[in-house]
């Protein structure tokens, strides 16, 4: 009988922690700019802005929009920090590495993949 | 004799202990470390017919020789697999101690399967991946370790009503 009661109070306990978690995926979602490691600023994804990021090559213009950062342009020369387009999800980043410009989002829903190759 | 046959009895627990914990690796799961934890059922069994001792000699036992056949040895595996399995015994034999009155092999069974995952959770989140993100699955793991207690638990009462009548067994043992 005593069985019952605990696993009832666990189910009950474990289904109340649903929203708790659901909580928290919503809080701070937020680019990390980082140049050579670095940091250079955190940045909420709900404000919309252009950011100069200064690094050894220029400056690279990144853009946060939409809930989304991409870069606009930036002063190496394949461009590939660009073209990856823009990212939204915890966990993706976005990185010129001639530039040392890192830029990392945090906080907010759990990206569907654990990782992305390009 | 007598400590002869009931040593080997043990090593027979553990070796069912890692044959079910080499298999269950084959089980689909949404990591590669986390694994439903039906050894677990051994650790009740050998909790209620030997004390928690033997107990936790079987389940280090169990991880040891059940990551070096399948050659995750020293890999994150192998410390979710201890630290869960250590964890969820150590609470089962101290609950079976105290409370063996009041709940049935099956209650106990779901204690230990809720710290079990609780546990793998928190390794996980100290030793591998810092992302707070990682308890967004605790839920719904949570859910499906009642269930695998539980499941454990019937398992485990059918094991020991059949066990119990070898008589180097010890029922009720205080170690």
């Amino acid at each position: 009988m005593a069985d019952k009661i605990l696993i009832g109070g666990l189910i009950i306990l474990t289904l109340l922690s649903f929203p708790i978690i659901k909580h928290f995926q919503h809080e701070g979602r937020v680019a990390v700019i980082e140049v050579d490691g670095e940091l250079v600023g955190n940045f909420s994804l709900e404000e919309d802005r252009f950011i100069p990021v200064d690094g050894k090559l220029g400056t690279t213009r990144v853009e946060i929009a939409g809930n989304g950062v991409r870069v606009l342009d930036s002063p190496c020369p394949h461009k590939l920090c660009v073209k990856s387009g823009i990212i939204t999800r915890s966990g993706e980043a976005l990185v010129c590495l001639p530039n040392g410009v890192v830029i990392r989002i945090e906080g907010g829903e759990k990206p569907s993949v654990d990782a992305v190759s390009r | 004799m007598r400590r002869i046959k009931r040593n080997a009895f043990i090593s027979s627990l553990v070796a069912m202990a890692v044959v079910i914990h080499s298999v269950e690796m084959f089980i689909p799961s949404p990591s590669p470390w986390l694994r439903f934890g039906f050894a677990n059922i051994i650790a009740l069994t050998a909790i209620a017919l030997f004390g928690l001792r033997v107990a936790l000699m079987v389940t280090i036992l169990r991880v040891f020789l059940g990551t070096i056949l399948m050659g995750t040895f020293l890999t994150p595996a192998f410390v979710l697999g201890m630290g869960g399995g250590i964890g969820s015994t150590l609470v089962m034999g101290i609950a079976h101690r105290q409370f063996k009155a009041a709940f049935s092999l099956v209650g106990i069974s779901v204690m230990g399967a809720y710290t079990h995952n609780i546990v793998q959770l928190a390794l996980v989140y100290f030793l591998f991946i810092r992302h707070f993100e990682v308890f967004y699955v605790l839920p719904v793991l949570l859910l499906f370790g009642i269930l695998t207690g539980i499941l454990n638990g019937i398992a485990a009462t059918y094991l020991t009503a059949h066990l119990a009548r070898f008589s180097f067994v010890q029922l009720d043992s205080i170690s």
